[in-house]
């Protein structure tokens, strides 16, 4: 299969960091980088699924940060003027008052994504990336 | 016969150490000129930090980069990312536009070819004639599996190069002519715990042999079994007749070297070089052959320098010899 080889880089060694303002805890977030050896038009994302510890983060939980901003999973399917650069870290937010317990966590990621020069023959090609890791949070 | 092929590079070859930042965009310039090639594209979407709206800035830093290391800019290898958008297709004029850009671009950093792709129409092809004569930048448009010179459209595109003036061309890539899987696709499918390599192996020798995929039934392969077996004979049915690709190099403004995984500087058992060779030189095709690592795809543990070492000998042992 195609596309597979950098699906590994997907989810960043960095450790998971908790999302707060002073000590009030919002969520907490982890890095990721889109597998492939380009960049993409982040509304090529079809859909991202996160899993922390086995259980899915409900999509209106998810935040995707790129470029110093951040959208809604709702909003991914229209940012065709947003470029995420090869190799480039971006921000998974994950919103949550209770934050995340200090340790180590199994993290997973599923992205659906489009290669959008792929046409030739009027399909394009949908890959389906997965990666999985154990992040520490940072102290 | 004018002076014989050049042998370029595109930067792409280093997309794993690029991706993880071993090497940055200078580095990978450097690294190919160690290597020893003197030419040497680069693909937009991939290279370019202020892609799709590259700053001045950034472009003539690239001009200078290149210059620095005396390494000559072959083609802004663009791209028409036609299926950007989710609601729709690229109109004409979004496709216009990124190609009118994209020929700013690469003027501004230096080079005088850009590539497009399929996708850009016959109609906006011819037009974008007098902006390339203006700019002094050729565009051409890759032809790439699963296309090949007898799909219709490529027929109109031929005869808009004709009558070009050299302005219009295309960038025939190799993988037109894949016959066999390449050493790493054949990796991954022996590696695939849900495979038997006995099987692989049969899969492999039933290739050879000439057999069709439905003669593959008295193999009683497993699901994932027929599913590495498709892959096989679906990405290696060659796409292009190597007798076609003689009489098409009068349109090449480049030709991209493709190639997957070399186990030695011999030969390359998926692309035929050793056939494609002697017709590049029986041509008198005079342009830059530009070699197209793509193992990255499959696996991130060959050295892509090891395997730009290895291409580079075959392929000019193999003209040499011709």
């Amino acid at each position: 299969m195609d596309f597979a080889a950098f699906n590994k880089y997907m989810i960043c060694d960095d450790d998971i960091e908790v999302n707060k303002v002073e000590d009030i805890v919002l969520g907490y977030e982890f890095k990721c980088k889109y597998p492939t050896y380009r960049g993409a038009y982040i509304c090529n994302v079809l859909k991202f699924q996160v899993f922390v510890d086995g259980v899915e983060i409900p999509q209106e939980d998810l935040r995707f940060g790129v470029n110093g901003k951040f959208f809604l999973m709702s909003e991914i399917k229209d940012m065709y003027k947003e470029y995420w650069f090869t190799g480039s870290k971006a921000i998974m937010r994950v919103v949550d008052e209770n934050g995340i317990a200090p340790g180590q966590h199994t993290v997973k990621m599923i992205m659906t994504h489009k290669i959008p020069y792929t046409g030739y023959f009027g399909n394009y090609l949908v890959l389906e990336g997965t990666c999985e890791k154990t992040l520490s949070v940072k102290e | 016969m004018a002076n014989g092929i050049k042998y370029g590079v595109s930067l792409y070859c280093f997309s794993n150490s690029f991706h993880t930042g071993q090497l940055d965009l200078e580095g990978c310039i450097k690294r190919a000129k160690e290597i020893g090639y003197n030419g040497a594209t680069l693909v937009a979407a991939q290279s370019c930090e202020e892609y799709p709206f590259p700053s001045d800035k950034w472009l003539y830093k690239l001009r200078d980069t290149y210059e620095k290391y005396e390494m000559e800019p072959v083609c802004w290898e663009g791209y028409l990312d036609v299926g950007m958008r989710n609601d729709r297709d690229m109109s004409p004029e979004e496709i216009r536009e990124f190609t009118r850009n994209d020929i700013i671009y690469a003027r501004k950093a230096g080079f005088h070819m850009l590539k497009s792709q399929h996708s850009i129409t016959p109609e906006i092809f011819e037009s974008m004639r007098p902006f390339c004569e203006k700019m002094g930048v050729k565009l051409c448009i890759e032809m790439h599996h699963p296309h090949h010179p007898l799909v219709p459209v490529w027929q109109k595109y031929f005869e808009i190069m004709d009558r070009s003036d050299g302005w219009l061309g295309f960038a025939p890539d190799m993988s037109i002519f894949q016959k066999y899987p390449h050493g790493l696709h054949i990796r991954q499918a022996m590696e695939d715990p849900g495979t038997r390599e006995e099987k692989i192996n049969e899969i492999l020798k039933a290739m050879r042999e000439g057999k069709s995929e439905d003669e593959l039934e008295s193999l009683e392969l497993n699901e994932t079994e027929k599913l590495y077996a498709g892959e096989f004979y679906h990405k290696n049915a060659p796409a292009g007749k190597l007798e076609q690709l003689g009489g098409l190099l009068k349109y090449a403004h480049m030709i991209h070297g493709k190639f997957y995984y070399l186990a030695d500087d011999q030969d390359d058992p998926c692309i035929p070089y050793s056939e494609i060779m002697p017709i590049i030189k029986k041509s008198g095709y005079d342009g830059y052959l530009i070699a197209e690592y793509e193992g990255h795809h499959f696996y991130t543990d060959p050295d892509d320098s090891e395997q730009l070492h290895r291409y580079w000998s075959m392929v000019k042992r193999m003209y040499d010899n011709a």
